[in-house]
């Protein structure tokens, strides 16, 4: 989503249309300039949010057999380690509770095959997915 | 409003302006109707390093260390709060939820923090005050000091509606000093912010959270890369005033 900042050497406002961008700036002796902002946030019904939740948790399941799958250093025994430290991960995701598995992933240790690449991946992944949604 | 205010200061009897604030009225008040100030004060000087359990009023958290830190003179109580996960948002929270607020920006009176950073911004980001969600970089809304990646100064954070406002404070960030940070809301659209006694006034920001926004306090280290990032706790206050119920 595009919106619109003004801005000088100590302060930075944004805002959704150019025109208040523009006006802020003129009283301010600001500058502006155009940003992209993320996705908007979306309202849904209780329904659709369970929904669009186990279709994230699918995606994070998918997700995590992919990066298995390629990585070629990861044995048969580390692959079913790593599948049973996930579990509990994917019991929870494929019943979309993202808030809980965002804590569970939060809480798995690292090491050479779960790296902290792939968990800061995940961790990102589930706050871009929180975060669509408006806070209460 | 101040019904937790001290009285005036006799300059004559130095422990008498030490006195901490009488709660006694405020405490009455909220007895019989509970809408007179409401104080949260720790000293970090009890509870345990589990979350829930972290200094006095019980903070809750979300990844990262906490480890228990020796007393300097004059700072009884202190905690440092370490992040160790790159791009991890490592919380601080006082509610059962980092997503989810338990009170409204209506309500928010003033924070104050004093806190020390151990390193640089090169590689984190850091935020503390009220937001809509403490474990993401970008809420809904909020009102909090911070830093971003290669920020050489605190900045003020304000957010409604995921728009931002960034505010330099003018004063450096440096790892290992000592900083009181506070933010007062004198009411919607007139807002103080203090960083070791330099002050900033803020008057009707467009990016100033609605007062009906709901927002919980806590604070966040981001590491971006590279290794463990602290911040040592040594204190925090906030008032919040209800509406009379």
């Amino acid at each position: 989503m595009t919106a619109f900042e003004a801005y000088n050497d100590t302060e930075a406002v944004q805002f959704h249309d150019s025109l208040s961008a523009q006006t802020h700036a003129a009283i301010n002796g600001m500058q502006v300039r155009e940003i992209t902002l993320p996705d908007p946030i979306v309202e849904l019904d209780v329904i659709d949010r369970l929904e669009s939740d186990i279709m994230f948790g699918g995606v994070l399941i998918f997700e995590f057999l992919a990066d298995n799958r390629k990585d070629p250093n990861v044995t048969t025994a580390q692959s079913l380690d790593l599948l049973q430290r996930f579990a509990p991960v994917k019991d929870l995701a494929q019943l979309g509770d993202i808030k809980k598995v965002y804590g569970l992933v939060l809480s798995m240790p690292t090491d050479t095959i779960f790296t902290e690449a792939r968990k800061a991946k995940y961790v990102g992944m589930i706050e871009t997915h929180l975060n669509i949604f408006p806070q209460p | 409003m101040n019904g937790n205010k001290p009285s005036t200061p006799n300059r004559n009897n130095r422990m008498e302006a030490k006195q901490i604030p009488d709660l006694t009225n405020a405490l009455a008040a909220n007895a019989e109707s509970p809408s007179a100030p409401l104080v949260h004060t720790d000293e970090f000087l009890l509870g345990t390093t589990e979350g829930g359990e972290i200094g006095e009023l019980g903070w809750n958290t979300s990844g990262g260390t906490f480890v228990a830190q020796a007393a300097l003179v004059g700072r009884p109580g202190i905690v440092r709060r370490r992040a160790n996960s790159n791009n991890t948002v490592t919380t601080l929270y006082l509610c059962p939820s980092a997503n989810t607020a338990n009170y409204h920006w209506g309500e928010f009176v003033r924070q104050l923090w004093i806190v020390s950073p151990l390193q640089d911004t090169a590689n984190q980001q850091i935020r503390l005050g009220v937001t809509s969600a403490v474990n993401s970089l970008a809420p809904a809304r909020c009102c909090m000091f911070g830093a971003d990646q290669g920020d050489t100064n605190w900045h003020v954070y304000l957010r409604n509606g995921g728009l931002e406002s960034k505010i330099n404070t003018g004063v450096p960030f440096v790892p290992g000093n000592w900083y009181k940070l506070k933010m007062e809301r004198k009411e919607q659209g007139q807002l103080v912010f203090s960083v070791n006694g330099s002050t900033l006034e803020v008057a009707d920001n467009p990016n100033e959270p609605s007062a009906d926004g709901g927002i919980l306090t806590g604070m966040s280290i981001t590491p971006r890369s590279g290794g463990n990032y602290d911040m040592l706790l040594d204190f925090f206050t906030e008032t919040i005033q209800p509406p009379a119920r």
